[in-house]
């Protein structure tokens, strides 16, 4: 059972869903922001999570997976690293939009 | 080497870099702490739900952690690694997202007039190169050069012969360089004798010397024993 497809589904996959439904208005104001967060998430934290991977620091149960591997790392470890990245973005920007002072 | 990095360590060498570039910068630095409360709001936040979501993935074992690359701490029955994991990559997203919105209120893409400036600088450092051609000494140095990376790659020299050669090669050069950018400094202050200007050239010039013996003896502690070796058989 692809547990680790389930978790990051329920747990940022829809959070980014709703956020994302309900203020894309606030969110297309900064979509340069958004798409180099996006950029520098699949480069350099790309890179950190396969050096982490081939240096064992975490480890993945194949069996909880959909079973499809690139370079020796799960599919759902890029989709995961997609939703992280989108969910911290959008709900900095969230952040950023109401306390921010623009003087 | 990164078979020995424990996952604070990764953490560590991904985060304080940027951070640190960020913060550093006068300009960043002043919109950064205009915004400090929206900062560490969105910071506590994303530490707190990321933090309780890897404790659920870790449940699910949607992955597992190696214990040895862990320190074993614990806050909350939350290890210590994945806290300051979600501290420090929230904190360099909001530390970037506000920076980045603050300029793309403004219309200006902050990224690309980075990397333009990036360019720019490396552009004007690359036409510097022309200087290597316009005098003797640096042409002759340039020729020795080549000759060596040559050389050493006929000989074979190890990983380590190759850093310390390459070392010693810039070295060379670079020195070089900045004499030449000397000389022709001083030229336009005056070309009059004057012991000051004397004492700046020569100054310049010991300091190639230094790194040419330097890089002479580099080279012949790397060839001699092989161009032996060959001469004796």
């Amino acid at each position: 059972m692809p547990i680790y497809l389930i978790y990051l589904a329920v747990f940022f996959a829809l959070p980014v869903a709703i956020l994302w439904a309900v203020y894309k208005k606030e969110f297309s104001k900064y979509k340069k922001t958004i798409l180099w967060s996006l950029f520098f998430v699949f480069t350099l934290g790309w890179f950190w999570d396969w050096m982490s991977y081939k240096t064992e620091v975490w480890k993945y149960d194949s069996a909880k997976t959909a079973g499809v591997w690139i370079s020796g790392i799960p599919i759902e470890e890029f989709i995961g690293f997609y939703l992280f990245g989108t969910l911290l973005i959008l709900s900095v920007i969230l952040t950023v939009r109401k306390y921010v002072s623009r003087s | 080497m990164f078979q020995d990095l424990s996952y604070l360590g990764y953490t560590l060498i991904f985060t304080i870099p940027p951070i640190i570039f960020l913060w550093l910068r006068r300009d960043f630095f002043d919109i950064l702490k205009q915004n400090l409360k929206t900062l560490l709001i969105s910071t506590a936040l994303l530490t707190v739900y990321g933090s309780i979501m890897w404790k659920i993935g870790l449940h699910f074992e949607a992955w597992t952690y190696s214990p040895e690359k862990l320190t074993g701490l614990e806050f909350l029955t939350i290890s210590v690694e994945d806290i300051v994991w979600w501290t420090l990559v929230s904190f360099l997203f909001s530390s970037f997202a506000i920076i980045s919105t603050y300029y793309e209120d403004r219309n200006v893409n902050i990224v690309m007039r980075e990397l333009n400036g990036l360019m720019k600088s490396f552009m004007y450092a690359s036409s510097g190169f022309r200087a290597l051609t316009t005098e003797r000494n640096t042409v002759i140095h340039i020729a020795v050069a080549v000759l060596v990376i040559i050389s050493a790659a006929f000989f074979q020299i190890t990983r380590a012969e190759w850093m310390f050669l390459i070392l010693a090669i810039s070295l060379v050069v670079s020195l070089e360089l900045m004499n030449n950018a000397i000389e022709r400094l001083c030229s336009k202050y005056t070309t009059k004798y004057n012991e000051d200007i004397k004492f700046i050239k020569d100054a310049a010039a010991a300091a190639v010397l230094i790194s040419s013996v330097a890089a002479f003896v580099t080279g012949m502690v790397i060839f001699m024993p092989r161009i032996i070796d060959i001469v004796s058989r």
